[in-house]
């Protein structure tokens, strides 16, 4: 239906008449069971009616007391007792209102919007504007420990399903105006409200900037979860790295914020977007602030570690065990041959069964429910694997191999990243299994390539090892002593205009 | 191998190189075109020499004509030593 | 410059090992020792002197022509006729390197490590890689490059020092039966594969960053030292093991490696070595089919640059299965043949444009206080560097 805007604006423009305000919010919301209209009358003689509409899913149960409170301001700074419509109008218009959080509202669509969002508006006969008091209150979950990123030492507060609740307490550890928050709003049906924060002089110029202009145009796409909009900005849909991170922890959103990054958190969802993400970023935990140096930078190269093994091991020792068994110790070499003796498959189907079961098992286990779970797992593991290795399908080299890998891909903090190496198993697997050693490093420099040609919100995703920045690399293997980088600006090179990118 | 193997794994590269340029092909312009079509010609007459395993001229053939003797004559100091 | 195609100093220089020690490090000091027998090392020395003057000329041309490529500075010298047949030579120069390149490693595999495996497998997954590289421009193959370089190194340096115990000293030493003929041919030979092809980077010099602070000839010279320094000391090590057999198998470090025995766990690890000439040769092949790239860009003034990395990625890998006869044929091409290619054409090339720059800068040297050539300085305005 094409109207022009003036029209449009016209029409919904409210009336001063409270039957025509009152009916075409009935028309609006026909269907909608929960949306309750409660007339009430004013005045002297009650001659004056009111109406208050609100969506009873959505607000406190105080509801019926906001008309009384209304009246009651009126009462109190009136000392004349003609109370009439126009008496109303003139007193919100010049003392606007007062115990609760109200806005003045002259359009059917605002209306709509505020009704939606758990407000209650109440119109009075004879005036073309409504009042809107805030009143929401929706059961949601209490602050908790997130759950995947679970810390032995350090703070336990996970975030929520309150954007508001959520900001809140980021903004409770950065106590600084530097600290910026913008609003967005996306979607026409679901209206989600979208806040994005930084820190302003952390934050690179150039990487706030692209990231504003990724984020334009979001406003017909309905966001429901923080992901949706991972997949609107990011830098290669198709590539199976991830660049951006998720947390649920405030104190890590904290510390990314101080690092110059942008963060999103959307409404109805804990999940927060770190962007960008580098590569080397996805081995480090806010805990390894926490613990102290030695150790920290240890269990950081347990983690590089784990990456190799996760993503390489299986490959590697299809590699070795078809291609070059030479390689292998001679002793430990012997043990794998008798344990292969009598398994019909060559070492890749093996592996490719090993693997495929172990990510079945996987997908299961989330799903099933918890008195159940530590069953099947004791039952996968012993039936699955001891079974397997009697039927004489796997040998006992493999499932140690699988197992090893399933443990190592655990290792690793960022569940995306884990998926990346679940994924980027099986064609290196293929390739090694084709053609052994020469294969595995095709494969390897092909993925390389790969991640050293991607980039993330304009930044080589690599950043730290390809361009090499020596000076970077006091946390990226290792976590040298806090001493060393904790002075703010934090990150100074992001700044330095003469390192350009290369 | 046979001639056949051989056609086969030269019409592999020939189709993987033309998905590999999958992109290019509409944008091309007349002048790209030509030069396209120009430096495709060593590669057919290549192949060709691949397919049937012929020794025809070759670039090391090329080398060779060029220096050939000084060659001949390094290769009897190696000899010698 | 901060454009997509510059990179940094270091990544330059990074580039330049990459090039010369990339296959190099397998094959040395074979070719060497077959005729030069124990003074290998010292032919290698001499040829290490010789690079270090290619390279000097090759940065004094690029300092003296404001970062120009090879064409342009051709174009200036030697005017436009001369100057596309002297990137014809360079192209055809290229043409052969590539392709040997990657013979290289299908010889390697097809007949030690994977017998049975035909070797147009290793062509066309080498040359893929490669073409997938240079594709995605020359800041991401800088940008690995230093990566892949320390693990290269890394592992080469394992080996040396995991082969101490088989080290025995006598055999380095000089003997020269045959007087110094030997070591003039080693010379020559390594003077053409690898110190004769630095004059290939008079095209990839255009591409290093200009506003950057520190020295790039600095950065260079200390590249082509640690080249020098590796290759020679990975021939001592060879001599030292194996002596005056050196010279008959074909890969050096490889057959190095097989000999080594620590401990009765580390023992046979040969293979890995074919992981150092995968990744040495890839990064050497890599650089030249960028420059061959480049080199046609500049000749045709193409807008796409990528139009004819595929044509030229799919005829490099028919020559590689088509123009080496056989294992001899092979090692009387690289060994003799190639080095006379790039002394006589490339480095005769370099020097003769190193000799008039050098002459014409001497003649015209009132025209600009700088020592600049006025016309070069307004060409650079024009053309945009």
């Amino acid at each position: 239906m094409k109207t022009t805007t003036g029209e449009i604006r016209e029409s919904n423009r409210m009336s001063k008449h409270l039957e025509d305000n009152r009916k075409k919010m009935e028309e609006t919301f026909a269907g909608c069971g929960d949306i309750e209209f409660h007339p009430s009358s004013f005045g002297d003689n009650f001659e004056y009616k009111a109406v208050s509409v609100f969506c009873s899913t959505l607000i406190k149960d105080k509801t019926p007391t906001f008309m009384h409170d209304t009246l009651n301001d009126l009462f109190r700074k009136n000392v004349e007792e003609d109370l009439s419509p126009e008496r109303v109008r003139q007193f919100f218009i010049k003392h606007g209102a007062s115990t609760s959080i109200s806005t003045m509202l002259t359009r059917y669509d605002q209306a709509v919007d505020c009704i939606l969002n758990g407000y209650v508006v109440i119109w009075f006969d004879h005036w073309d504007t409504a009042i809107g008091y805030e009143a929401f209150q929706v059961a949601k979950r209490e602050v908790g420990e997130p759950i995947g990123e679970p810390s032995v030492q350090g703070p336990r507060e996970g975030t929520t399903e309150r954007l508001a609740d959520n900001i809140g307490m980021i903004r409770e550890r950065l106590k600084t105006p530097r600290l910026k928050v913008e609003y967005l709003v996306a979607g026409s049906v679901s209206k989600t409200k979208i806040a994005y924060m930084y820190v302003d002089q952390a934050v690179k110029p150039a990487t706030l900037e692209q990231f504003r202009s990724r984020l334009n145009g979001i406003d017909p796409y309905e966001v429901l979860e923080t992901s949706y909009i991972e997949d609107w900005i990011e830098d290669s849909t198709y590539s199976p790295f991830p660049q951006y991170m998720y947390t649920e922890r405030t104190d890590f959103a904290a510390a990314s914020l101080l690092d110059g990054k942008i963060i999103v958190l959307v409404s109805n969802t804990p999940m927060i977007l770190v962007c960008p993400a580098l590569f080397v970023e996805f081995f480090a935990t806010s805990e390894d602030y926490y613990t102290r140096t030695i150790f920290a930078s240890l269990i950081r190269l347990l983690r590089v570690w784990a990456f190799i093994v996760a993503l390489l091991l299986p490959s590697i020792y299809i590699a070795l065990s078809t291609f070059h068994p030479e390689l292998i110790p001679t002793v430990l070499l012997l043990a794998i041959l008798d344990t292969r003796e009598g398994i019909p498959f060559p070492a890749f189907f093996e592996a490719l069964v090993m693997e495929i079961f172990f990510e079945l098992l996987r997908e299961a286990g989330i799903r099933l429910p918890r008195p159940v779970g530590s069953a099947v797992s004791i039952v996968g593991a012993l039936v699955i694997g001891q079974a397997a290795i009697q039927a004489k399908i796997a040998s006992p080299m493999m499932v140690i191999v699988v197992a090893l890998t399933g443990i190592a891909s655990f290792a690793i903090p960022h569940y995306n990243m884990g998926i990346a190496l679940r994924v980027l198993r099986f064609p290196l697997m293929m390739v090694s299994s084709l053609l052994g050693g020469f294969g595995l490093m095709i494969g390897f420099l092909l993925t390389l390539v790969h991640l050293t040609s991607l980039n993330t919100l304009g930044e080589p995703y690599m950043s730290s090892l390809a361009p090499l920045k020596l000076r970077n690399m006091r946390d990226v293997f290792i976590r040298a002593p806090l001493s060393y980088f904790l002075k703010s600006p934090r990150n100074r090179h992001l700044h330095d205009p003469r390192r350009s990118n290369s | 191998m046979s001639p056949y193997e051989r056609a086969w794994i030269f019409f592999l590269l020939a189709g993987g190189m033309a998905a590999s340029d999958f992109r290019i092909y509409p944008k091309i312009n007349r002048k790209e075109l030509f030069i396209y079509g120009l430096a495709a010609l060593p590669f057919l007459y290549l192949g060709f020499l691949f397919m049937f395993d012929l020794s025809g001229l070759n670039l090391t053939d090329l080398l060779k004509l060029v220096f050939g003797k000084p060659a001949m004559w390094i290769g009897s100091l190696m000899k010698q030593s | 410059m901060n454009d997509k195609k510059s990179i940094l100093i270091y990544q330059m220089a990074v580039l330049l090992i990459c090039s010369t020690m990339g296959s190099a490090i397998v094959y040395i000091p074979n070719p060497i020792s077959y005729v030069a027998g124990n003074a290998a090392w010292i032919s290698l020395a001499f040829a290490y002197a010789f690079g270090m003057l290619v390279l000097a000329c090759v940065l004094f041309l690029h300092r003296a022509y404001d970062g120009r490529g090879l064409l342009e500075m051709s174009r200036l010298l030697f005017g436009k006729t001369a100057a596309v047949l002297i990137a014809v030579l360079f192209i055809l120069m290229l043409l052969f390197a590539i392709p040997a390149i990657v013979v290289g490693i299908n010889s390697f595999f097809t007949t030690i490590m994977m017998k049975e495996t035909p070797s147009f497998v290793f062509s066309f997954l080498t040359f893929f890689t490669v073409a997938f590289t240079v594709g995605k421009g020359l800041q991401v193959i800088a940008r690995m490059f230093v990566l892949l370089l320390v693990m290269l190194i890394a592992v080469t340096l394992v080996i040396l020092i995991l082969a101490i115990p088989l080290y025995k000293v006598k055999y380095a030493l000089p003997v020269m039966p045959n007087g110094v003929m030997p070591v003039l041919i080693g010379l020559f030979t390594s003077g053409g594969f690898p110190y004769g092809e630095i004059v290939f980077f008079t095209i990839l010099l255009p591409f290093s960053s200009r506003h950057e602070e520190g020295s790039l000839s600095k950065n260079m010279y200390l590249s082509l030292s640690v080249t020098g320094i590796m290759l020679v000391l990975s021939s001592l090590c060879t001599l030292m093991v194996f002596g005056p057999a050196t010279g008959i198998y074909k890969f050096s470090l490889y057959i190095l490696a097989s000999e080594i025995r620590v401990a009765d766990i580390i023992e046979r690890i040969e293979s890995i070595i074919g992981i150092v000439l995968i990744i040495g040769s890839y990064m050497k092949a890599t650089i030249y089919l960028f420059m061959l790239n480049q080199l046609f860009v500049q000749l045709l003034k193409l807008k796409n640059d990528r139009l004819l990395l595929t044509p030229l990625t799919g005829v490099c890998v028919l020559l590689s299965l088509t123009m080496f006869k056989g294992d001899s044929d092979f090692s009387q091409q690289v060994y003799v043949i190639w080095p006379l290619f790039v002394l006589t054409v490339g480095c005769l090339i370099v020097f003769t444009m190193t000799l008039l720059t050098f002459l014409r800068k001497g003649i015209k040297n009132d025209e600009d206080d700088n020592g600049r050539d006025p016309r070069i300085e307004s060409d650079v305005q024009a053309s945009g560097g």
